[in-house]
């Protein structure tokens, strides 16, 4: 049987149409911001999906990241980009907190505060299942894909859902499968990872990490520690998740994948945001001097 | 004078009685010391302070007794406070609580070993800690836990001959009751050597059976 009743569009884009009935532009003149690399829903002030505000990170007396703010409204696609060290990695492990953030810094998630406990001031780190749930919507996939390798890839896939008793043990199946067959890997289900190519692996982790059906993914440079070969078959099924309206954040080295598939690209030193804007921009005319040499940098090596 | 075969021939039921002993003392040993071993060595990897503390200071405290000292303390010191316990079970109490100082350690080797991008993506996932522990991490800690676990349990397999010291009468204590009656040590003590010498090899085979079924695929 062939399984559909998963593969949906996931949480739109505040649709053009929307937009214009509240704030009464007309189509073309929000078509011509959007060209200009406005936000839309900047424009119209909706709440970004995911609000990061004032992040900092310290290990030890180092300071990794300086009090990082960064907005991404629903189904948007930024691509993180920057050196290593730069900070781009550590900030992604902020956001569903697998590393602790420094008091005062804030991660929102559609009105929701991650981590800590807004009701208690000042706000308490969250702990256990508050925190699992929460960790539950938000998706990551990891540059050593770190897929469970005593289980199958079915039931790498089905092992959260379960945990969470989110479905019943042939649902979770049925649904990983599906998920499978999404990321082209339909006959792969019994399959331990020792037995999969990387790019397999890898596209079962983002299977994996779909499976909870998160509202937010991370992706933490996936094709790193790919062979050039493999991947593009991952790319494509970022693409396709993109083109479903999913809401990434993506620290790559893929310079050609952030120009055709984010809406934004970031750039990072040092642990700040120093460039921000549609990758037409930052890619082709960077105004910072360091990410100039950088993209330089990027453009001889890879 | 040579060997007198006919000697163990005349003790055999007495001897046999006492290889029961062994093999009972020793599976409930492990059946007990493995689980509370497993617990101690989760304490041990603990993001918990105070767990962390306690775990260490039992292990490193136990093992630096002699666990024939533990045992004269089960077996003399606890009636002393009252508390009466048969033979078996203050040698079984004794031996325990050596056997899982030592047990920890090795099974700690194991959850050691473990990718620690296997607890990253666990708890990226919302998976909780015993979800993640029974599911994730001590599957794949047994394949390289279970050649020191068979070890340790050979080791401690021989150590139940201490409990021949506090009156149980197990191989080594029939085998030397015997030897005091008939003067005759090389019989016994044979029997006994075979007798732990067959109970290892049993040990190493189940080893390498069950090294294969926990092998990571």
């Amino acid at each position: 049987m062939k399984a559909t009743l998963w593969v949906t569009r996931y949480d739109a884009r505040p649709c053009r149409e929307d937009i214009a009935s509240r704030t009464g532009m007309t189509m073309i003149e929000l078509a011509a911001l959007s060209e200009h690399g406005a936000h839309e829903s900047a424009v119209v002030n909706v709440a970004p999906l995911l609000r990061i505000k004032k992040l900092v990170k310290r290990y030890g007396p180092k300071t990794v990241l300086h009090g990082v703010d960064l907005d991404i409204p629903a189904g948007r696609v930024v691509a993180l980009i920057g050196a290593s060290g730069s900070g781009k990695s550590t900030l992604l492990r902020c956001v569903n907190y697998l590393e602790v953030p420094e008091p005062g810094s804030e991660i929102w998630l559609d009105g929701e505060l991650i981590g800590q406990d807004a009701r208690s001031t000042p706000p308490r780190l969250l702990q256990g299942a508050a925190l699992r749930r929460q960790r539950s919507q938000i998706g990551m996939v990891f540059q050593h894909f770190n897929l469970f390798p005593n289980l199958t890839a079915l039931e790498n896939i089905t092992e959260a859902p379960l945990a969470h008793r989110r479905a019943t043990k042939a649902e979770a199946r049925m649904q990983a499968q599906a998920l499978l067959d999404q990321v082209g890997l339909h006959d792969k289900a019994a399959s331990y990872p020792s037995q999969l190519s990387g790019g397999q692996q890898q596209r079962v982790a983002i299977a994996r990490a779909l499976a909870m059906k998160p509202r937010l993914m991370l992706f933490d440079e996936v094709t790193s520690a790919l062979d050039p070969e493999l991947v593009d078959e991952v790319l494509k099924v970022m693409l396709q998740l993109a083109q479903d309206g999913m809401t990434m954040v993506v620290v790559t080295h893929e310079m050609a994948f952030a120009a055709e598939v984010a809406d934004r690209v970031v750039y990072m030193d040092q642990g700040r945001i120093i460039e921000d804007g549609p990758p037409g921009s930052i890619l082709r005319n960077p105004r910072h001097p360091r990410t100039q040499a950088f993209l330089k940098r990027m453009l001889r090596t890879g | 004078m040579s060997f007198d075969l006919d000697l163990i021939v005349q003790a055999l039921p007495e001897l046999l009685q006492s290889v029961l002993v062994t093999i009972e003392l020793f599976v409930l040993l492990m059946l007990i010391a493995t689980p509370i071993s497993l617990l101690v060595a989760l304490a041990r990897v603990s993001s918990m302070l105070g767990l962390r503390c306690a775990a260490a200071c039992y292990v490193n405290g136990i093992r630096c007794i002699p666990v024939l000292v533990i045992l004269y303390f089960t077996f003399y010191g606890l009636p002393q406070l009252g508390l009466r316990i048969a033979p078996f079970t203050a040698a079984l109490t004794g031996l325990t609580i050596g056997t899982v100082a030592y047990l920890a350690e090795d099974l700690r080797a194991g959850l050691t070993a473990i990718d620690p991008g296997q607890f990253q993506a666990a708890d990226a996932l919302g998976l909780g800690y015993w979800w993640r522990t029974r599911r994730i991490i001590v599957p794949q800690a047994l394949p390289v836990m279970i050649g020191p676990y068979f070890t340790r349990a050979i080791v401690s397999l021989k150590a139940t001959s201490m409990a021949s010291i506090v009156a149980v009468n197990e191989v080594t204590g029939e085998s030397m009751a015997l030897l005091t009656q008939t003067y005759r040590a090389l019989e016994f003590l044979t029997f006994a050597a075979i007798t732990y010498l067959t109970l290892s090899a049993v040990l190493a085979f189940a080893q390498v059976i069950l090294q294969r079924k926990v092998a990571l695929p």
